[in-house]
């Protein structure tokens, strides 16, 4: 049962990533992945109560949500079936960047409290020696994705597009660590199962 | 907690982002314009149908509002009609050409113009525009100052000339050899915005400044003669930032007493390099006090 679970996290995080499109029409939304993370942490849930798990859960379906949203959302004003005026708006850009921000930092907030579940898990099943080494790929993960976000915001004012590109593929980057790190919880999972 | 460590990690990183986003924001927010800055244009045409005109301007470059219209209160109604040229105006933001930087962007955005009732036996008539009524597409509208067009109609077109070469080159100079097929006398060479022209603007009838030369000048048949024109700014000078394009004029007769005007090509200036950067545009809303 938490084998399922460790697959769909990591399958789910992975369509978050990655965006295939058909045309114009994304195939693989985002709230897609966030819907098979949050049951796939829900499942994780089921067999080892732990609160930063649930936590988890909770914004996965929060990032789900507005995922959905957003995208129904951005369609309709760029097309003024909603809000009429607002895509032209100067706000309009600025909102959008600190949202982008803030989600950023919500999915921070998530895999930082799904890479603790593990920690708790692990030291629940007395390995110590994966726990610890968890707790370093936590703390890389953490740091990484700061200095991401970090540099996102500053390339608001920054007239240099290698830069906004080269911070925009750094974050990728960064996710991508964050895959391989649930991969290799996977990897370990086969020793708990 | 075994990673209570990276949980302060996480919470002060936290709270640097959101420190960094908000003095980011601020920032940004510091060069924001309230509305589209038009620049000053200075043009002279002797205007035809169908007849291409761009307009220059700065816009956030954060803008998605799209000009949807702009009119000429004093453009007589039965003197022309100027729309956008939607064939040509076809780049991202709707205009002919935009070129984004981080906070502003500089827009060209061509016109087209319809002659109504041209003739050339009737008498020569102009217009000046110096305002323009802008619509955009989120429905505010922006009156603003745009400079000086001034447009000539029922001008009698001289082919008394041939024009047997023209250049131009990317540092503000041009050049144009005309050859008259008859004996002719040119009566005036000039452009109605010669006050604005003066201390940046030479042209020269080989080698000499049109200015000084004594009207009429007589001129055989087969006798090439040629125009060489430069802009040129002293430093400092805020005339770098406007738009040139001028029609010289050149006034003919022949020996039966016919008349007519002959168009030097190429007498424009496009500050595209000083607007090159996002420098040269903070620079330019500095000095008219738009920041």
């Amino acid at each position: 049962m938490m084998e399922k679970g460790y697959k769909k996290v990591f399958w789910g995080f992975l369509i978050t990533i990655f965006d295939i499109n058909i045309g114009s029409i994304n195939i693989l939304p985002d709230f897609i992945g966030y819907f098979i993370m949050g049951s796939g942490i829900y499942t994780l849930y089921s067999e080892f109560k732990n609160d930063n798990f649930k936590i988890a859960n909770t914004l996965a379906n929060f990032l789900m949500g507005y995922s959905l949203i957003m995208g129904f959302a951005e369609y309709a004003i760029s097309t003024n079936v909603i809000g009429v005026g607002l895509y032209e708006h100067p706000a309009y850009m600025i909102i959008q960047f600190i949202l982008s921000i803030v989600i950023s930092a919500v999915i921070l907030i998530m895999a930082f409290k799904i890479i603790s579940g593990f920690i708790d898990l692990y030291f629940h099943r007395e390995m110590e020696d994966e726990a610890n080494i968890l707790i370093n790929k936590q703390k890389k993960y953490t740091i990484l994705t700061i200095i991401g976000l970090l540099l996102i915001s500053v390339s608001l004012n920054s007239s240099n597009e290698y830069f906004v590109t080269a911070s925009i593929i750094y974050l990728l980057a960064v996710n991508l660590y964050f895959a391989a790190i649930l991969r290799a919880i996977f990897r370990d999972s086969e020793g708990l199962a | 907690m075994h990673y209570s460590k990276n949980n302060s990690i996480l919470k002060y990183g936290l709270i640097s982002v959101l420190l960094c986003l908000i003095i980011s924001i601020i920032f940004y927010v510091q060069f924001f314009l309230d509305e589209p800055v038009f620049l000053r244009h200075y043009y002279d045409f002797v205007i035809y149908d169908d007849m291409r005109m761009n307009l220059h301007f700065i816009t956030n470059s954060s803008d998605n509002k799209r000009i949807q219209r702009i009119e000429f209160p004093q453009l007589p109604d039965d003197f022309a009609y100027i729309e956008l040229d939607y064939f040509i105006n076809i780049n991202g933001s709707g205009y002919f050409h935009s070129r984004k930087f981080t906070h502003y962007s500089y827009n060209e955005l061509s016109l087209l113009i319809h002659v109504l009732g041209e003739d050339e036996n009737e008498s020569e008539e102009r217009v000046v525009l110096d305002k323009a009524v802008v619509h955009y597409s989120n429905g505010d509208i922006q009156e603003t100052n745009i400079g000086k067009i001034i447009l000539h109609k029922n001008v009698k077109k001289s082919n008394m000339l041939d024009s047997v070469f023209t250049k131009s080159s990317s540092d503000n100079t041009s050049a144009e050899g005309f050859e008259p097929s008859d004996n002719i006398i040119i009566e005036s060479i000039k452009s109605d915005l010669d006050d604005e022209l003066k201390g940046i603007f030479d042209l020269k009838m080989d080698g000499e400044d049109v200015r000084s030369l004594n009207y009429p000048i007589s001129v055989s048949a087969d006798e090439t003669f040629r125009f060489e024109s430069q802009f040129k700014f002293e430093p400092g000078d805020d005339k770098i930032y406007n738009v040139y394009d001028i029609h010289g004029r050149i006034s003919t007769a022949d020996s039966q007493g016919n008349k007519g005007i002959k168009r030097i090509m190429n007498l424009n200036y496009y500050p595209q390099e000083v607007f090159g950067k996002e420098r040269g545009i903070i620079q330019y809303l500095k000095e008219i006090g738009v920041r």
